[in-house]
């Protein structure tokens, strides 16, 4: 509520746009589209300091510089139902089939109703018409959608969508029907059928839009009305605006504040431990069999260690969760230290690969175990293949583990199905000290 | 003091009326007393027990079961009673006074009810509305319609009362050498307080109300078989001993108290004498005065601020643009203003204030369960089931829709926990909303969470603040 | 003596480096009624050790495990030994396991413990909007008929069942609060597992799965544990020197290393029931517990129904069936009653009960009597109020012969009483063994008598000298 969830793929059901777009029941078009909500957004910084139990001492340190690096706007924005409609292999059935010739324009606002198949799949488009009230168009004003057949052949431009409603106004159950402008001249006088479109595209053939134009958005043309083209000039992005920090500050009394500076300018110091995280990427070059990456932790002071998978290509796809790892047909795991393997079997992993997936328990419970030991309760675990990851607890009741001077490793064994190149990171829950002392300040 | 056994007492109330206690009956008073004795009372065990029953506007009354089970409207006088389900059974009690067997008050609550309308939904989920309270409380439901179907029949209920004093974690010494004994006093609220109707929903979310018919009549509440119900905690003999002679020794623990007022344009200071020198917190909440004790309304909800005009079913809100703190004319606590304007005219959370208010009654940082959602405040589902296919819950289990829980609030202390002086310095809260006219008169419920030190001393008790 | 802060379940206050030494161990013995796991002689036996378990169902896609007992339905009795002495035993563990399961949050229940127990508790107002309330964690088929979701559904196929989970610490009261040293016992430690059967006969329906089919012969309705997929997951814990070697020189000492510990004690008996009643009858029973000489935190009690069909029930052999006309109790304790009159209040009762569980219960209120669904103007209190509605149903035909979500009603009523005060672990018991006199009610809906257990939570010591394991009575 208060920092931008938002679970339910349902279309007008966001709070990041406003408007119902109940299409079964209205027209919509540019007018009563929706449009971005400004939300305000307050959100804890989940690091060691500033999110941690201790007040930190700014007068010690002489101010304290927070430095944010924003994400790309593929990596942290997804589509509301994700990579339905987006490119070929993706796109939605054709419910009434086109003809050569068909859409001329008599005027340059002239449209074609395009019309899509209804139903629950993945592949079709509908209002659910139970109180769920599910709306599962995943296309909008501005967009620019293609056809083709199934197999990707005779690929046609259709043209940018300016409204969309249902085939059957005032009843309910009625196909989504998009009426688009396409991006072609007026028709000639008398017409002739290259004025319309070129190929024919037979019921059940694909109709998507493509991701860099929904991105990037697209040129404008002198065949689209001026506003349609600003529509569809749009590209994704989004604005952080007035950024502040809300910070609540402490003044101790004189002389505690004394006593502290004190010890400051002392060879012993002040010393102040916090939680932190290491971070090593690495690149998975093999995607099937027994794989081994080396983890590079140098941790003396360790709690757990947390691996996730993550696909290469979803990186930069808007159409993809980028953030959640992937099971991709691994089999099992096990962590290494040295010469001790951690369990002192594999932990196995093939249930993920199950349809529809099931979890692994032994997987689960050394998960939630290295999750606690982060300091993170582990509240929900349902979902689990769609938020994969590994994890290992090295300690636990608040103690620490030493990973210093032996070599860590995991090993994933993946069948010979998986297909995606994946990049681990794996986070480091670890000990980390600041030293204030002779007025200098060391971390480490 | 080493603590030997635990008793498990349970006291009946000393004003037993001849049948029922009920506002309409004339015996809206129910006293209890714990009697002075050289044992610990554990205030977090305490419970009122009783049954709880409503009864139709007919003539002559009946005790038939009433017949809150239609999802439309029906000119039925024995359909469409109901209690507000965020409170429950509670919400029959107006104003809760504790005090010494010698009078001397420890804590009076007023208007109770209003003040569990805020801080039970925000510190319970809607399962524990649907679960964990409703065993104790059966009046609670996270969906009006689901509460009111409980109540056709006469339910028993064994409910926490939940004062400053009871909410704490230290034991109470009851002996001499202590509070000498402990005296509870409940008046009731009026039925037309208590009792309104419940709502449906149709699939855009636009509510039906069912109410009883006809109201004039008046639907009414009976309490009976009342009892309190608490552990004692005995000492040792040396204990006993001890709590029976005269001492000095202290006692803390956190009050409630409540203060009234009304706020009638869209920019208005409210400046309040608090009168509490350890002051942990503040919060309000808001309804439209003409709701209050009005069978049509539900004189316990915790909406925005409304313009004239509007209904039970459809408020007319008034968004909220702006709060500012203030201490003695100075922004305190918050040296900046909560600006929450875009986020009202757009229709989605005012996060700013009300992480504020959530915090006011509960740590933010501990805030888990909540019944606070985009579909209880804007009407947005925002949660899903666990199918691996993504769809969000049918609307007809999730809690009423639009059903807001908005307060403004604010914690003074939350580190030290120790609280800020405003014995003589005022605290005040600016308003700057879209109320319109003149004619919107919004009652201000005022709650102030404190510091109390009970000290007793072979002189007496004194009660500092 | 306290007991070293390594063998404590909680943070430690200062911080110091350690190891854990996990291993996934088969057991040594198992077949369909029971498995022993041997654990090696090291380190600290971590309390979070957990046993991966799943059951193999005789049809596939059609059943579940009971609604609010999970994966616990499939131990009948487990069994903690070190060498030959029994340290923990808890039997009739499903009932017992339901009820402390009850006290858990709505959100644990269904976000954690539908995934690994295999459970589904949480309610919700009913899809039907009618006031009354249904399974939330379902899928609807249609209005009125759910079906389970598919990562909570029984396999026939060993391998292809999900998998649950049970922690030894919800196996052993005694282990929520200590660990046990492994490395200064010098005898084996094993734990043994005795597990139930469900054979295909009406009256076994519902003692390890519930089939969700009404209209599928009793024969087919089997369900044993899945043998391929049990195994331990064990964390053996090593501290530094210094406090290894302090649990260490307490064990070698003199007066030896003496551990209290939590064990519970099962007492099982009985209420008569009466058939074809035509007014509502009273009948007083008196039993006893015999704990005398112990010192005793709580009694919980569970009361289930004697059904002669447990095919309809969702909630299994582990319902504790309510009275239409509430069961009135009073408890004696050393001579003394413990209130100051019978407890008949249902909501009271389940304080009691929440008080004994330290948590308050979490079930609906028609879940745990059925209090709001009678009619207290009738003398018979027929039910003309029902809290639930709709049906669920699995397998190819979810519609053939569903199950009524009505079977919940009143199924989670338990009994409990603490006698826990600060500084002290509970009451001690005199040579009178506790009185529990019960005032129950049969009327014409509900004649069926109960088969009662009660779990009384006694304090045991054991003892670790040189090695050599002591256990008190």
């Amino acid at each position: 509520m208060f920092e931008g969830l938002n679970a339910n793929p349902s279309t007008g059901q966001s709070i990041y746009w406003s408007g119902d777009e109940n299409w079964d029941a209205q027209v919509i078009s540019e007018s009563n589209d929706s449009t971005a909500s400004t939300l305000q957004i307050q959100m804890p910084l989940q690091d060691g300091i500033l999110n941690g139990d201790k007040v930190f001492p700014v007068g010690a340190t002489e101010g304290l510089r927070l430095h944010l690096t924003l994400d790309a706007v593929s990596r942290s924005c997804n589509y509301q139902w994700g990579d339905k409609g987006v490119e070929q292999p993706n796109g939605v059935l054709l419910e009434t089939a086109l003809a050569v010739g068909d859409g001329k324009k008599v005027a340059i606002d002239s449209t074609l109703n395009i019309v899509i198949q209804q139903g629950s799949e993945k592949n079709k488009i509908e209002v659910n018409a139970d109180s769920t009230s599910l709306n599962t168009n995943p296309f909008s004003v501005g967009d620019c959608v293609y056809v083709s057949d199934a197999d990707g052949n005779n690929e046609e431009r259709l043209g940018i969508i300016s409204s969309y409603f249902s085939s059957t106004p005032g009843v309910a159950d009625g196909n989504f029907t998009m009426a688009v402008c396409r991006d072609a001249a007026i028709q000639a006088n008398p017409p002739v059928p290259a004025d319309g479109l070129a190929l024919a595209h037979a019921q059940g053939s694909f109709v998507f839009v493509k991701n860099s134009e929904r991105v990037n958005g697209r040129p404008s043309s002198v065949n689209i009305p001026p506003t349609l083209n600003l529509a569809a000039a749009v590209p994704i992005s989004f604005s952080i605006e007035n950024l502040e920090y809300l910070v609540g500050s402490v003044s101790p009394p004189a002389a505690y504040t004394a006593a502290m500076n004190t010890q400051m300018m002392s060879g012993k110091g002040l010393a102040m431990d916090f939680k932190t995280y290491s971070t090593y990427r690495v690149n998975l070059t093999a995607k099937i069999g027994l794989t081994n990456q080396l983890i590079p932790a140098t941790a003396q002071r360790a709690y757990s260690c947390l691996s996730v998978p993550l696909s290469n290509a979803a990186q930069i796809d808007m159409a993809a969760d980028s953030l959640g790892g992937v099971i991709d047909h691994c089999q099992n795991y096990q962590y290494v230290h040295g010469n001790k393997l951690i369990p002192d079997r594999p932990v196995p992993l093939e249930r993920y690969n199950n349809t529809p997936p099931h979890i692994d328990a032994l997987h689960l419970i050394e998960l939630e175990k290295a999750l606690l030991n982060c300091g993170f309760p582990t509240r929900n675990l349902q979902r689990m293949p769609q938020h994969f990851l590994i994890g290992r607890a090295f300690s636990k009741y608040g103690q620490v583990a030493e990973l210093f001077g032996e070599d860590l490793s995991l090993r994933v064994e993946y069948s010979g199905e998986a297909t995606v190149e994946k990049i681990f990171n794996h986070y480091i829950c670890h000990l980390r000290r600041m030293t204030i002392s002779n007025g200098r300040t060391t971390a480490f | 003091m080493n603590i030997n056994q635990k008793e498990h007492a349970e006291v009946f109330p000393i004003n037993p009326p001849s049948g029922a206690y009920s506002f309409r009956g004339g015996f809206p008073i129910v006293q209890f007393q714990i009697a002075n004795q050289n044992k610990l009372l554990d205030p977090s065990s305490l419970r009122l027990n009783g049954t709880f029953k409503m009864i139709a506007p007919t003539l002559p009354p009946t005790r038939a079961p009433l017949n809150n089970t239609s999802a439309a409207p029906v000119a039925d006088s024995n359909t469409g009673i109901n209690i507000n389900n965020r409170v429950g059974i509670a919400s029959t009690i107006h104003q809760m006074t504790i005090s010494t067997l010698s009078n001397q008050t420890l804590e009076t609550v007023r208007s109770y009810g209003r003040y569990l309308a805020s801080v039970v939904p925000v510190t319970h989920s809607q399962s524990d509305f649907d679960m964990t309270n409703q065993v104790q409380n059966p009046a609670s439901a996270s969906r009006s319609f689901n509460g009111a179907h409980a109540l056709n029949n006469e339910v028993s209920f064994c409910i926490p009362l939940r004062s400053g004093l009871l909410s704490g974690q230290n034991f109470i010494p009851l002996g001499t050498s202590g509070v000498n004994g402990l005296q509870l006093q409940l008046e009731l609220a009026a039925d037309s307080a208590v009792i309104s109707g419940y709502e449906t929903y149709d699939k855009a979310d636009a509510a039906t109300q069912m109410l009883f018919n006809p109201p004039n009549n008046g639907a009414f509440y009976e309490l009976a078989d009342l009892t309190l119900s608490y552990n004692l905690y005995v000492p040792d003999e040396e204990g006993q001993n001890q709590m029976a002679m005269p001492s000095t020794g202290s006692l803390s623990y956190n009050s409630i108290s409540q203060l009234y007022s009304v706020i009638n344009s869209s920019d208005q200071t409210k400046v309040l004498n608090l009168g509490t020198s350890n002051t942990l917190s503040v919060f309000h909440n808001f309804i439209p005065t003409n709701q209050i004790n009005n069978y049509a309304f539900d004189s316990f909800s915790t909406g925005q601020l409304q313009n004239s005009g509007g209904t039970q079913i459809a408020p007319a809100n008034a968004t909220l643009n702006r709060v500012t703190f203030i201490r003695g004319g100075l922004k305190f606590p918050l040296e900046y203003d909560v600006e929450v304007q875009d986020a009202g005219e757009a229709d989605r959370p005012q996060t700013m204030n009300t992480i504020n208010f959530i915090n006011s009654i509960k740590p933010y940082k501990f805030y888990n369960h909540s019944l606070m959602s985009t579909y209880t405040n804007q009407g947005i589902i925002g949660t899903i089931g666990f199918n691996y296919a993504k769809t969000p819950r049918n609307k007809n289990t999730l809690p009423d829709p639009k059903a807001e829980i908005f307060g403004v609030g604010i914690s003074f202390d939350p580190l030290s926990k120790v609280g800020v002086d405003f014995r003589r310095t005022s605290y005040g809260v600016r308003l700057v909303s879209q109320l319109q006219d003149s004619n919107s008169p919004n009652s201000i419920f005022t709650y102030v969470r404190a510091r109390n030190t009970l000290t007793y001393s072979p002189a007496g008790i004194a009660v500092t603040s | 003596m306290s007991i070293p802060e390594a063998l404590q379940t909680r943070p430690m206050p200062s911080v110091d480096t350690m190891t854990i030494d996990t291993s996934i161990l088969e057991p040594l013995v198992i077949n369909d009624t029971f498995c022993r796991f041997v654990l090696e002689r090291k380190g600290i036996l971590d309390s979070g050790s957990t046993i991966q378990l799943s059951v193999l169902a005789g049809v596939p896609d059609t059943a579940v495990l009971p609604l609010h007992t999970g994966i616990h339905a499939l131990i009948k009795r487990a069994v903690l030994r070190i060498g030959t002495k029994v340290v923990a035993i808890t039997d009739s563990y499903g009932a017992y396991a339901t009820m402390h399961r009850s006290v858990k949050t709505p959100e644990e229940k269904s976000q954690k413990d539908m995934v690994t127990a295999g459970t589904l508790d949480v309610i919700c107002p009913s899809v039907n909007q009618n006031g009354q309330y249904q399974l939330r964690d379902v899928k609807g088929v249609q209005l009125g008929l759910d079906e389970p979701l598919q990562q909570t559904v029984l396999s026939n196929v060993a391998g292809q069942s999900p998998l649950f989970t049970i922690k030894l610490s919800q196996l052993f009261p005694m282990m929520r609060n200590i660990q046990l040293p492994l490395y200064l016992i010098d005898e084996p430690c094993s734990v043994e597992l005795h597990f139930n059967t469900q054979k295909g006969t009406v009256g076994e329906q519902g003692k390890v799965a519930v089939f969700l089919d009404t209209a599928m012969a009793a024969n087919v309705k089997t369900a044993v544990v899945d043998q391929t997929s049990v195994r331990l997951l064990c964390d053996y814990l090593t501290y530094s020197d210094d406090r290894m070697n302090q649990s260490a020189s307490m064990a070698m000492s003199e007066e030896g290393m003496v551990i209290p510990y939590e064990d519970v004690v099962t007492t099982n008996t009985n209420f008569t029931g009466q058939n074809n009643l035509i007014v509502p009858t009273a009948k007083t029973e008196i039993r006893d517990i015999g704990i005398s000489g112990m010192k005793c935190r709580a009694i919980l009690g569970h009361m289930r129904p004697n059904y002669v069909d447990w095919s309809a029930q969702l909630l299994g052999h582990y319902e504790s069936k309510a009275y239409q006309i509430p069961l009135r109790y009073q408890i004696r304790v050393n001579d003394k009653e413990v209130y100051q009159r019978p407890q008949d209040n249902e909501s009271k009762k389940a304080n009691e009960f929440s008080a004994a569980m330290n948590a308050p219960i979490s079930v609906g209120s028609g879940e745990y009597s059925l209090d709001t669904l009678v009619n207290k103007e009738d003398p018979n209190r027929v039910i003309n109020n029902n809290y639930f509605d709709g049906t669920i149903g699995a397998g190819a035909n979810p519609g053939a012969g569903p199950l009524e979500y009505t079977s919940l009603e009143g199924g989670s009523n338990y009994m409990g009483v603490d006698f826990s005060s600060p500084g002290n672990y509970g009451v001690n018991i005199s040579q009178k063994p506790v009185q529990i006199t019960s005032t129950t009610t049969n009327t014409a809906q509900d004649g069926t008598g109960r088969t009662v257990a009660y779990y009384s939570m006694v304090e045991r010591q054991m003892s670790i000298k040189n090695g050599v394991v002591m256990v008190s009575a």
